[in-house]
């Protein structure tokens, strides 16, 4: 109900002069009538009665206060004699409840009044010798033509927005306050330019009873299929596989499955199109690689193994020459490793001298 | 030379040198030729310290007794007028320190590419308390009644592959050059 009561308008009401006397009220327009009405969403009949009595009940039903829109008439001061929805129509949230107040019989205007226009919604206690005008029928009429014709009638046009409508597009489709509404000279009149009828929405796209095949194709071809066939699927995942061309591998659903529920997608996978060519070659590159390195480790310690044998087979030869020296060489048949030791005679160094404490001398 | 002394230098070098591998890695692979991961350095590190230990197959008293030699206190005993030939001289020598230095020289092929020559550093380091020479006609021939210790150092540069290690070496009761013996080198 709150919801409700802020949905509705709560469009700032003037001020309306009340009645001079006491008018008589049916037992429609008592309270107790009207609230339970109300309460219950539905739209009471509130013409004859007076305003005040109104917007209690709405306040009482938690409705907040209708739009009141003052306009001569020929029922009394301040009764309602016009109301927008009318009786026994559901209130709806949003839906504008209108009242139009009896601001007594219309005066003869003066052809040369040139009052000054009034916003209608800061409409103040109504002028006594006020000079009224029905707002003229604009709907298809083109803007050009509907502001003329609100202009004649001493109104003021002013757009109040654009929206689709039955009427083409271009042209006036409605105004506020509504064609025919009897309105002081000068009011503001907001009118709406067509858009036109309201774009129909494109027809669904029926769905197959099955999944359409889309291996072997495309990731294009096989969306577009899956689009026509009123289905989706997402972007193809990519797997890694040895026969890889990029095209769908598979789809889940299957072929021939039902398709799945709405809201869900068909899902494809696309195998690996580099692959194919480049992991034909960079594959064995890498295997040939791989073995070499092993090769080539296999060698050198084969090569380090042959030396070592071929110093092993040496037979160490000592030759010394008088100057103490020592010889080792490989044979000439294999030679790998030679080795020539010398020794060379170094100098003597005394830390201090060399004492003689005594001497023996013996003669032949 | 020596006889029955019953010391050689070898038997003051250990079996192996550990730094001998690297040593000889860093040394030969300066030469472009040689590519060292065809080579077991392992193996040519134990040759090279056995072609050292080979070299060195000479008595410890035979190397410290060229020491003597060289000492300019027994220069006078090189001189013919001073002791004629037929004199035969006991001297005792007491407390008195030196060091001998020998250089191993190792020349290493490998396959035909000749490497530069590996050249040693040996320091022996004699420490003696007393020692008595026999010297006959300028020349050192025998050595007895001896007291000391030798200390051993190798090097190859500045890499020390082994560090001082004294040993007290037992000094043989009585040692006997082979004629004519050892020579005293004379006075400048």
């Amino acid at each position: 109900m709150a919801t409700l009561a802020l949905l509705l308008m709560t469009v700032h009401v003037p001020a309306l002069a009340q009645p001079a006397g006491p008018i008589p009220t049916s037992p429609k327009c008592q309270p107790a009538t009207l609230v339970p009405l109300l309460r219950r969403h539905g739209m009471p009949d509130v013409v004859g009665c007076t305003r005040d009595v109104v917007d209690r009940s709405f306040k009482q039903a938690d409705l907040g206060v209708a739009k009141a829109v003052p306009q001569a008439d020929d029922a009394p001061t301040g009764v309602v004699f016009r109301q927008d929805p009318p009786a026994a129509t559901r209130l709806v949230p949003g839906r504008q409840v209108t009242l139009s107040i009896s601001t007594g019989p219309a005066r003869p205007v003066p052809p040369e009044s040139n009052t000054e226009p009034t916003p209608a919604a800061t409409v103040s206690p109504i002028p006594t010798k006020q000079a009224m005008a029905a707002v003229p029928p604009v709907s298809g009429l083109a803007e050009a033509r509907g502001m003329e014709a609100i202009r004649g009638r001493h109104l003021v046009p002013i757009l109040g927005g654009k929206e689709f409508s039955s009427v083409a597009g271009g042209s006036m489709s409605r105004t506020d306050p509504p064609a025919g509404t009897t309105v002081p000279q000068g009011t503001l009149v907001r009118y709406w330019e067509s858009l036109g009828p309201a774009p129909v929405p494109p027809p669904a796209t029926p769905r197959v009873a099955t999944v359409p095949p889309v291996t072997g194709m495309t990731p294009a071809e096989a969306l577009a299929i899956l689009r026509k066939a009123g289905l989706t699927a997402g972007e193809p995942i990519p797997e890694l596989s040895l026969s890889g061309t990029g095209r769908i591998s598979r789809q889940e659903p299957l072929a021939g499955k039902p398709p799945p529920p709405p809201g869900q997608m068909v899902l494809l996978w696309r195998s690996y199109a580099w692959f194919s060519t480049m992991g034909l070659v960079v594959v064995p590159l890498l295997i040939l690689g791989a073995a070499a390195g092993l090769a080539f480790t296999r060698i050198g310690a084969k090569r380090r193994l042959i030396y070592t044998r071929a110093v092993l087979r040496i037979q160490p030869s000592l030759a010394r020459d008088g100057e103490a020296q020592f010889d080792r060489t490989i044979p000439p048949a294999g030679p790998a490793l030679g080795l020539r030791a010398s020794l060379q005679p170094g100098e003597v160094h005394f830390t201090g001298p060399v004492p003689i404490e005594r001497q023996e001398i013996q003669h032949d | 030379m020596t006889e029955s002394s019953g010391c050689q230098v070898r038997e003051l070098l250990p079996a192996s040198l550990a730094s001998m591998d690297d040593l000889m890695k860093q040394a030969l692979c300066k030469d472009s030729d040689i590519r060292p991961r065809t080579l077991a350095w392992g193996f040519i590190g134990s040759e090279a310290t056995d072609a050292l230990r080979s070299v060195l197959d000479c008595d410890v008293f035979e190397l410290v007794a060229q020491g003597w030699c060289m000492a300019k206190e027994l220069h006078e005993y090189s001189d013919p007028a001073r002791h004629p030939p037929g004199e035969r001289s006991i001297v005792y020598l007491g407390k008195h320190s030196f060091v001998k230095t020998v250089h191993p020289v190792l020349d290493v092929t490998i396959e035909s590419i000749k490497c530069p020559s590996l050249r040693f550093t040996l320091e022996l380091a004699a420490n003696f308390c007393s020692v008595a020479l026999s010297i006959t006609g300028g020349c050192i021939t025998g050595a007895g009644a001896g007291d000391g210790d030798v200390g051993i150092q190798l090097k190859y540069g500045d890499a020390t592959l082994l560090d001082k290690e004294t040993r007290k070496v037992p000094f043989p009761a009585r040692i006997d050059f082979k004629a004519p013996g050892l020579l005293i080198s004379r006075s400048p």
